[in-house]
């Protein structure tokens, strides 16, 4: 296995075989992981925003933008698009008001905007969703493995999660 | 003029810089009284940065820290982070209130604690922002978060983001000579089209 590839904020990263994939800190951001598990190849985004309100270089910047980059570049390295299986991680409310729920914070909504733009955009290309780790109130850092399709999220608290 | 295309230069960073240094002056005699101790800061950076780059900037990847985050409005916008790691936390507490606890707890009494804690420090900079740009600022609320300093960032780089893909990080530690764990960092990210009104607003507009 190689070292793992680090993706930021608006990257994405096409993995050939036995590849990892790691993105750090993943508070209200979601990120979107779409694999061929015959191929064995898989793409992760980490992703900011829903939808783009004007043009942005930066392609995995949006939920739909990235998406469909991702699914272009799989294709193109010879993924079947009727294999393909997403996951996703991310999209918690980094400020939460534990002590007042009625006053949300700001961004309460983002991260679960960002999920269901994801959600919407991978319904889009009819690729499913078969593992999520979103929502709550924690960071995460995730690692998707390109060989086995794992995607192991550690929760700031400690816990860690493979789905 | 937007912030994508511009490079900001040197009088712009060391206008900006002089704006901080000034700020971080009234911020740290407030919390010197408050922790009866003198509190020194560090010069001021001032940083145009891709958003993707923020998270390395502000800190370790694996690191947990506090956060306490406010927002400001006015004619212009932005936001106040600041981010204490758990030593100086558990320091300040037992400053303030003489608890002599090492526990990190954070029930309501703890977090409102920091929250008013970085609502003052918010205050008084702010105020010395408004009497030197000559406008009215509004602070929100201050909230609370205990976690990855790149997960806490996360919503305010969100928020910012919707416009530009690029953002000015104005930051400034600060500390207790004697006992460097307490510390902290403040962080000033105007929102990308207030940079440029900031500026305007101090002669030195584009």
């Amino acid at each position: 296995m190689k070292k793992a590839v680090r993706i930021k904020i608006s990257e994405y990263y096409l993995a050939q075989k036995s590849e990892l994939i790691k993105s750090y800190g993943l508070g209200s951001c979601v990120a979107v992981v779409i694999w061929d598990p015959k191929k064995k190849i898989g793409a992760m985004a980490h992703i900011l925003l829903p939808s783009s309100n004007n043009s942005s270089d930066a392609s995995a910047k949006y939920a739909s933008s990235a998406v469909a980059t991702m699914l272009g570049e799989l294709v193109k390295a010879g993924a079947n698009q009727k294999h393909l299986i997403a996951k996703l991680a991310g999209g918690a409310n980094m400020f939460p008001r534990k002590f007042n729920p009625y006053l949300q914070g700001p961004g309460a909504n983002i991260g679960r905007r960002n999920i269901q733009a994801a959600r919407k955009a991978l319904l889009s290309q009819k690729i499913p969703i078969v593992a999520e780790d979103v929502g709550g109130e924690i960071g995460r850092t995730i690692e998707f493995n390109s060989e086995t399709g794992e995607l192991v999220v550690h929760k700031s608290n400690g816990e860690t999660k493979i789905i | 003029m937007s912030l994508e295309k511009m490079n900001l230069d040197k009088a712009q960073v060391d206008a900006l810089k002089e704006l901080c240094n000034i700020g971080m002056g009234h911020a740290t005699t407030a919390l010197a009284k408050l922790v009866n101790k003198t509190i020194y800061f560090d010069v001021p950076l001032v940083t145009k940065s891709k958003i993707s780059k923020v998270p390395e900037l502000i800190g370790k990847e694996d690191e947990i820290v506090v956060g306490i985050y406010l927002r400001f409005q006015g004619p212009i916008t932005g936001n106040i982070l600041f981010l204490f790691p758990r030593e100086s936390v558990i320091m300040l507490r037992r400053v303030i209130t003489g608890a002599e606890s090492c526990e990190l707890i954070f029930d309501e009494y703890q977090t409102s604690l920091l929250k008013e804690l970085g609502n003052i420090l918010a205050g008084s900079y702010l105020s010395v922002m408004e009497q030197v740009l000559g406008m009215r600022l509004v602070q929100s609320v201050p909230w609370f978060a205990f976690d990855l300093a790149s997960a806490i960032i996360d919503p305010i780089l969100i928020q910012m983001g919707k416009n530009s893909d690029h953002i000015v990080l104005i930051e400034a530690e600060f500390f207790v000579l004697e006992n460097k764990e307490l510390r902290g960092k403040f962080y000033l990210l105007p929102d990308p089209d207030s940079v440029l009104q900031m500026l305007k607003a101090i002669g030195l507009g584009v």
